[in-house]
């Protein structure tokens, strides 16, 4: 590999990368030690030349528990790129459609853990193989051979048990009057399983103001109808209607799902539920029930003439297992300005989620940012939640959070944020228990930005880039600092 | 693939050569995305004469929503003076759907283009979003800069006048 680096930097190319590097001091509150110490470096390569790219990926973690830590040349990569050819060979993300059967994907410099194996390690959900695809006028083609990386499993296992699912798929689709049609054929194989699937895709405008896009996914077994949706077949329906007039936008979509979990989790289907900015709403947003789950989404947008917006949500999502759960969410939001140097934004949300036994759930905010003295501003936030659950009994409990920062432009905030909660599976008997951090970044250069937390972050659910996952609680201090070069 | 303890020595030393190559060779991007009309669309075809502004960003993310009628700004006042600007959503599936009536709401005048799996962000070393980058007529990225807070604008704006 450094032979392979040495030649690389002598031949008239371009080598960048850069580098992440979190230290933590500090646990989950109430764990021993709670004076961990750990840190993470994943440090990325890029080298290109004309049309050749190659790309290496080399994660390491330390803790003082020696069967956590790990070195490991975690990616490596060669792609060509060339007039609408692509051929890649390693790891690589791909997406089929709109992701019903297969999505690889990754979430830049973000870091995961989870409770089980309190290993860190960079999130993303890769294939290992070979992908070929050519774009051309009307057309296009894709074809690849990957085996897939079960996420949930950290670097320090190794990687053909992290990788248990082998997927194989083409894609294929035409170009005609502004439509475009396509198919999709794909076979994921396990140790405990081998199937088969295919899908029908469809999008295109029906106007300048209106495109749709339609998906059909099915699976493939001897005998069996190819579309037949009866309780044994497994099947997506994804559609969707865009519109929009001047300052006014409309996106509505529709779900059906039914078993469409595949491999170890290789897919990752539009959930129809909007990913939220804030923290308290953020932390509740809906999990589809790939095993069955349709619904609906509707979005709107108005964008007023004083530059202030206009955003309403709802979202319906109904699961029949055991018996039938449903959640729905109406959602809206307002952005204004008041004078030259304030702007406000104001939600309200309502949300049921009976798979979480929450009968009702109110949460509403303030977000209030002021500039001042050209290069200043301050960012004050307020959210409050009311929760009525009833598991084994009727409860009622709050949650809040408090934002207060500043900022100097371009590169330096800080910020506290407090959160209270009396949740009783939280509070352990008290009446409520709080968490309060300070986070500090500074850009030092136009390559070097430096991070600080110290002090408690509240865990739990969190989505980032369309992706949900669980953050661990955590009390101490933690540094990061990113360097791109 | 497990790296020896030798293996990570030579790769501390080779630091030095890498951030040296990376600033001798610069190549423009290469890339082809889908723009809001599912049209393939390269770094040639939104290439600006003098300059080009990328700036990627997401419907979730809200400083991008902020920085958003800026940039829209800055373009319209930059945009016959040879400084094009293209907005790269990373939009995964999830938000797919909302990406084209909520950009024309906003009344954006300049191209979006869909990077779903974030294949391009990750290729141009990008980490978060809001991140803008300002490109010379060579491809070299002369500007870079992550976040958005009020009053970015007037420094994007200084970086985009002296790198004219």
């Amino acid at each position: 590999m450094c032979g392979t680096l040495l030649i690389a930097s002598a031949l008239q190319g371009q080598l960048t990368g850069n580098n992440l590097f979190e230290f933590q001091f500090g646990n989950i509150p109430d764990e021993i030690p709670a004076d961990l110490s750990t840190h993470y470096d994943q440090l990325n390569l890029r080298y290109r030349y004309k049309s050749l790219q190659a790309n290496l990926r080399y994660e390491h973690f330390y803790s003082q528990d020696a069967s956590r830590s790990y070195n490991r040349l975690t990616q490596y990569n060669i792609k060509y790129r060339n007039s609408g050819l692509e051929i890649e060979a390693g790891n690589f993300n791909e997406i089929l459609g709109n992701g019903l059967l297969l999505r690889a994907y990754e979430i830049p410099a973000s870091v995961f853990e989870d409770q089980g194996y309190r290993v860190r390690y960079g999130f993303y959900r890769d294939l290992r193989g070979f992908s070929a695809k050519y774009n051309w006028n009307w057309g296009y083609m894709k074809a690849l051979r990957g085996a897939t990386l079960a996420n949930t499993l950290p670097p320090t296992l190794e990687e053909q048990e992290r990788r248990p699912d082998i997927t194989e798929a083409l894609e294929t689709g035409v170009n005609f009057y502004g439509q475009s049609a396509g198919i999709v054929l794909m076979r994921n194989t396990n140790d405990q399983s081998k199937d088969s699937f295919y899908a029908l895709l469809l999008k295109g405008n029906i106007s300048a103001l209106l495109s749709y896009n339609l998906e059909f996914a099915h699976n493939i077994v001897p005998g069996n109808s190819l579309f037949g949706l009866d309780d044994d077949a497994r099947y997506g329906i994804y559609g969707s209607l865009n519109y929009s007039y001047n300052s006014f936008g409309l996106s509505a979509e529709y779900k059906n799902y039914h078993d469409l979990l595949i491999g170890a989790g290789i897919s990752d289907p539009p959930t129809l539920v909007k990913e939220h900015k804030y923290r308290l709403l953020n932390r509740n947003i809906h999990v589809p029930q790939y095993l069955n789950e349709r619904g609906t989404q509707l979005e709107a947008y108005y964008s007023f003439r004083n530059g202030s917006r206009l955003l309403l949500n709802f979202a319906r999502a109904v699961n029949e297992l055991n018996r039938t759960f449903v959640f729905s969410e109406y959602f809206a939001e307002y952005f204004f300005y008041a004078g030259s140097k304030s702007t406000f934004t104001i939600f309200a949300d309502y949300s049921q989620e009976q798979i979480k036994f929450e009968d009702h759930r109110y949460t509403g905010g303030l977000t209030w940012e002021y500039a001042f003295k050209g290069r200043n501003s301050t960012l004050f936030e307020i959210e409050y939640q009311t929760v009525e659950r009833n598991i084994t009994e009727p409860e009622i409990f709050g949650n809040f959070v408090l934002i207060a920062g500043y900022a100097r432009s371009p590169g330096t905030s800080v910020s506290f944020t407090l959160e209270i909660s009396s949740d009783s599976y939280l509070t352990s008997g008290a009446d409520y228990r709080s968490w309060l951090g300070m986070n500090i970044s500074h850009q030092l250069t136009s390559s070097n930005t430096l991070s600080l937390f110290a002090g408690q972050r509240r865990g739990g659910p969190a989505c980032t880039s369309g992706i949900c996952y669980e953050v661990l609680d955590f009390q101490g201090v933690e540094i990061r600092l990113k360097t791109k070069f | 693939m497990k790296l020896k303890r030798k293996d990570l020595i030579l790769l501390t030393l080779l630091f030095p050569v890498i951030l040296l190559q990376g600033k001798l060779h610069a190549q423009e991007p290469f890339f082809e995305l889908q723009d809001l009309d599912n049209e393939w669309t390269t770094f040639a075809d939104v290439k600006g004469e003098h300059l080009t502004v990328i700036d990627f960003w997401a419907t979730w993310c809200q400083p991008c929503l902020r920085s958003l009628p800026e940039l829209n700004s800055l373009y319209n006042e930059f945009k016959n003076k040879g400084v094009n600007f293209v907005g790269i959503s990373i939009d995964g599936p999830r938000n797919q759907s909302k990406l084209k009536p909520f950009v024309q709401s906003m009344g954006i005048d300049y191209a979006i283009l869909r990077d779903v799996n974030s294949e391009i962000m990750s290729e141009m070393g990008v980490t978060t979003v809001p991140t803008l980058l300002i490109l010379d007529k060579e491809g070299e990225i002369v500007f870079y800069h992550e976040g958005y807070r009020p009053g970015d604008e007037k420094y994007i704006r200084m970086n985009i006048e002296e790198n004219f």
